[in-house]
């Protein structure tokens, strides 16, 4: 499929532009690192979901589920999956009673990467630090290995399945 | 209420729990200040922003050496879950800036 490597290789390219000055890293160079390795959780995590929901899709169908994510509902679930108890919208009800460490991992780092996403793209008086940047993408690498360990568990198919359909758990009927 | 439907505990008492996290005496060592600020983030949830300065010295350290790199990292991971276990509602972002 066409984006099936995308994210690892938006990621290198984050790595690369975070270490492109050898020593006096440009604001640009930073900016450009953090919205990239932002796109490589992004279609991360969009690549798992789709691989889990739907794995013998056609690519043209494939290509066309890609565009139902949405970064704002993508970011209301990562804040929801950073808890321990996890909460159906709006409602009281528990969708995870428990939820598993490492999914809390992945789901802070989308809602941090986000956040700083969006001011390294638009707001020009953000002044980034390389060891800020250089800890996010190496953090980055570290979700990769640990997502290896936890695809197949409950909380990692209610996570993927709530990236796309998280207002339909409060749905009684 | 939070987006959880939960009740929010009181900012006052969420402030308490902060200056306690950011104590200088429960910062590493190469941290020269911290201070918070209570918001929203881009998508008008509430946020609270943390700011940790640090020496160009120390960017630069940070920067290339993996073991330090990580015991920050490893810093970072566990002010944030202190935080969301308050469930004040309130998303912890944590940033490194220049020292003044």
């Amino acid at each position: 499929m066409s984006a099936e490597s995308l994210p690892e290789h938006l990621l290198e390219q984050a790595k690369h532009l975070a270490r492109r000055e050898r020593t006096r890293p440009r604001q640009a160079s930073l900016r450009r690192a953090i919205s990239t390795a932002y796109y490589a959780l992004f279609h991360f995590l969009i690549r798992e979901t789709v691989r889990q929901i739907g794995p013998n899709l056609s690519e043209e169908n494939y290509n066309r589920v890609y565009r139902w994510f949405d970064h704002g509902a993508m970011n209301r679930v990562a804040r929801a999956f950073s808890e321990d108890v996890v909460r159906i919208p709006n409602s009281k009800d528990v969708l995870i009673p428990k939820n598993d460490p490492r999914i809390q991992f992945i789901a802070q780092h989308f809602a941090d990467l986000q956040e700083l996403r969006h001011s390294a793209d638009y707001d020009p008086g953000a002044i980034f630090l390389r060891a800020d940047v250089v800890e996010k993408i190496d953090f980055l690498w570290t979700i990769l290995q640990i997502w290896a360990t936890v695809k197949n568990t409950p909380e990692a198919n209610t996570f993927l399945l709530s990236l796309l359909l998280w207002e339909k758990w409060g749905k009684r009927s | 209420m939070n987006a959880s439907g939960e009740a929010e505990v009181d900012t006052r008492e969420l402030e308490r729990h902060l200056r306690k996290l950011l104590a200088p005496s429960r910062l590493p060592s190469y941290i020269k200040s911290a201070r918070y600020e209570l918001g929203t983030d881009h998508i008008g949830e509430p946020a609270v922003r943390i700011f940790l300065a640090i020496t160009p010295e120390t960017d630069i350290v940070l920067s290339n050496d993996k073991a330090k790199l990580k015991a920050y990292s490893d810093f970072k991971r566990d002010l944030s879950s202190r935080i969301l276990k308050l469930e004040s509602g309130y998303f912890p972002f944590i940033r490194l800036v220049e020292a003044a």
